[in-house]
């Protein structure tokens, strides 16, 4: 058991790349927290200075209040799972179990009943005196996990531990880690590029980009009250729309936006209203989330015409895409997306109505800030 | 259609035969011009295209005996080429490991002056080595015949290359369990490191247990000599028996033979990197 603290880390590689960039990050005694962010972003070089298996260039690490930058990662006792599992091949799952106890020279009763109890947990005793090229990818990612776990880490570390499963193990393996996480209450950082991973296993969420610390909160957090466009564009599936448009003062204390051409009257909390005044006149990003979208009118909504490019139908639901009339450009890739219930049917005409409540606006200034958040705050 | 493809394949299999043929024998006539009386050796073989003797006898292998110590020659080859194939196993994969894995100042550089020793062939510093060692009162030795070779730029090349190429991934699982860079060396990857080290073996083992020109410098006591030296006295002592030669070559390949079978195993083997995936 052990709390993790990383204060301003920052790893530059030798060929001048900045992987990982000022990360301040604080994870509790037993939270499970996942970071998730795009390839490339430095997810897994966080990891692994936290593992001990690079130097931070600046920063300290902590673990359970003490630096550890200078400790091996034995010392550490953390316990990894790699990517690609990183079985031993010429060892049977039992001695891939039992590799990190002999290392610490844990007596033979020991070791015995230690690997017996994590095999029972994993389910793995069946399989015990197979080698990593007989069993399947399911069963290798638990061979994995069991062999982190074995020697009892204070931190846990799981690097894409579902990228190479299908896609029907993945659900029921993500399930599992949880439970396990739950269950032995371990301190974890899981990283993923899959937000729905992200979202679905995490008691907090750290979204990371060009290795910099974007946002951390909750799931609900990242997904309600995102700090940036680019947190707003990643989390959700599809992500937020977001789009360029114009915020007018509508000289009646209230304000509007301008959607390429049209114009949408927002009615305001007082709040809000004082954050957003400042920009009035000026190009900001209005956000909507694609399940803000609906066919039919509810109170309060406005309209949004749209032309509906294409349409998919994934069974209870289906995903529009548009393009606004006027709205800069049109670009395949940069359409917007709306995601409606049950079947909707592509209309005759080209521009088809939709109903959103203002209150689902969100808006960014120029910068990629949420101003309805922080105003002109930092990030 | 079928007729054609027939003829085709019929003509690469006798073109193959063909070399096949001119490859085995020279070994043929070695392997049978061992049990022909001497004097028959080259007439037979020239004349009646026949190879076979006319009769099976063992007398040559008894004149090999007889005339030179060949069990000494055998003993002394092989301690030599296990010595050497030993220590250059453990030796050349260390070093090479250590540029392969580990970070040291000074290392890229001294990777280039191994990398530029592989072009250096023996004969060319063979005469200063040939001082080094009067200096050091070597000669007439196991150990001068022995040490110069364990380490070995082509086998550090060849390890070096092959741990390049194994996951990372799997020594650093092994740090975080709490392994050394000894213990990630020996019971990670040299366990997955066969095939080079087979290669390597064979390779090395090879090129000793030919090894003459070194040997006939630094030795001149039959105590230490190995055996290429020991065949070679039958060419300098007229008249040239070819059967007891051809019957010494025969006892000097088989050793070689063995090995080469006892090793194909790990050759066939190959990589188990199936733990590592993606
Ligand atoms: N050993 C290294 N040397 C130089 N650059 C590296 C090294 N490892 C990773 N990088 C770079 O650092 C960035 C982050 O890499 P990584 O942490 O592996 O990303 P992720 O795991 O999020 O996909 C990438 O641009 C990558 O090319
Ligand atoms: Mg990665």
């Amino acid at each position: 058991m052990a709390s993790v603290e990383l204060r301003n880390i920052s790893k530059r590689f030798e060929n001048g790349t900045w992987a990982v960039k000022d990360i301040a990050l604080t994870i509790e005694d037993g939270e499970l927290v996942v970071l998730v962010g795009s390839s490339g972003c430095g997810k897994s070089t966080l990891l692994r200075l936290l593992a001990g298996l690079e130097n931070a260039s600046e920063g300290e690490i902590l673990i359970d209040g003490k630096k550890v930058n200078q400790q091996t990662p034995q010392q550490r006792n953390v316990a990894m799972v790699f990517q690609n599992y990183a079985l031993y091949p010429h060892m049977t799952v039992r001695g891939n179990l039992e590799f990190p106890l002999h290392m610490s020279h844990t007596a033979k009763d020991q070791i015995k009943a230690r690997v017996g109890e994590i095999a029972d947990m994993l389910q793995l005793s069946e399989i015990m005196d197979r080698r990593p090229g007989q069993l399947s990818g399911g069963q290798r990612q638990r061979v994995a996990m069991g062999r982190a776990l074995v020697r009892d880490p204070s931190v846990f570390l799981l690097d894409e531990p579902l990228s190479n499963l299908d896609a029907s193990l993945r659900a029921q393996i993500r399930a599992e880690i949880s439970r396990i996480q739950k269950r032995l209450k371990t301190t974890s950082l899981y990283v993923t590029h899959d937000q729905v991973e992200a979202m679905t296993l995490g008691d907090r969420v750290v979204v990371l980009d060009h290795g910099e610390l974007q946002q951390i909160g909750t799931p609900q957090e990242l997904y309600q009250h995102p700090k940036n466009s680019f947190v707003a564009k990643f989390i959700g599936s599809p992500g937020m729309n977001i789009l360029p448009s114009e915020l007018i003062d509508r000289g009646d204390g209230r304000l509007g936006v301008n959607l390429g051409g049209q114009q949408i009257s927002l009615v305001l909390e007082r709040q809000a209203y004082e954050k957003l005044v400042p920009y009035s006149g000026q190009d900001v990003y209005t956000g909507i989330r694609p399940e803000a979208f609906a066919c039919a009118p509810r109170q309060a909504s406005f309209e949004l015409k749209a032309n509906v490019e294409a349409v998919e139908f994934i069974g209870h639901e289906t995903l529009a895409y548009l393009s606004l009339p006027g709205a800069g450009q049109v670009h395949t890739d940069q359409l917007s997306i709306a995601r409606l219930p049950g079947q909707f049917n592509k209309p005759n005409a080209d521009a088809a109505v939709f109903y959103i409540k203002p209150e689902a606006l969100y808006f960014f200034n120029q910068a990629g800030r949420n101003i309805l958040i922080e105003g002109t705050g930092d990030r | 259609m079928i007729f054609k493809r027939r003829v085709g394949t019929l003509s690469v299999y006798l073109l193959l035969a063909a070399f096949a043929f001119a490859f085995l024998v020279p070994v043929a006539m070695m392997l049978f011009g061992s049990f022909k009386p001497d004097d028959q050796v080259l007439v037979q073989a020239a004349r009646s295209g026949s190879l076979l003797p006319a009769e099976f006898g063992w007398f040559n292998y008894r004149d090999v005996f007889a005339r030179v110590p060949f069990t000494r020659y055998l003993f002394n080859s092989a301690f030599i080429s296990v010595c050497i194939v030993a220590g250059g196993l453990l030796v050349n994969s260390l070093a090479a490991y250590a540029f392969a894995r580990l970070q040291w100042p000074g290392r890229d550089w001294l990777l280039l002056v191994v990398i530029a020793l592989m072009i250096i062939p023996l004969e060319a510093i063979a005469v200063p080595l040939f001082y080094e060692v009067t200096l050091l009162g070597w000669r007439d030795t196991y150990w001068v015949q022995i040490i110069p070779f364990i380490a070995n730029a082509f086998s550090i090349y060849l390890f070096y290359t092959f741990f390049l190429g194994l996951p990372r991934e799997l020594e650093e699982a092994a740090r975080i369990d709490g392994a050394g860079p000894w213990r990630i060396f020996f019971r990670i990857v040299a366990p997955n490191a066969k095939p080079v080290f087979a290669t390597v073996a064979i390779l090395s083992f090879l090129t000793q247990w030919g090894a003459l020109l070194w040997p006939l410098m630094v030795t001149h006591s039959e105590a230490v000599r190995p055996l290429p030296l020991g065949i070679a006295t039958f060419y300098s002592l007229p008249p040239l028996q070819w059967g007891d030669i051809f019957a010494f070559g025969v006892m000097m390949v088989t050793p070689v033979l063995l090995i080469f079978v006892l090793f194909q195993r790990w050759f066939v083997q190959g990589v188990a990197t199936t733990g590592v995936k993606g």
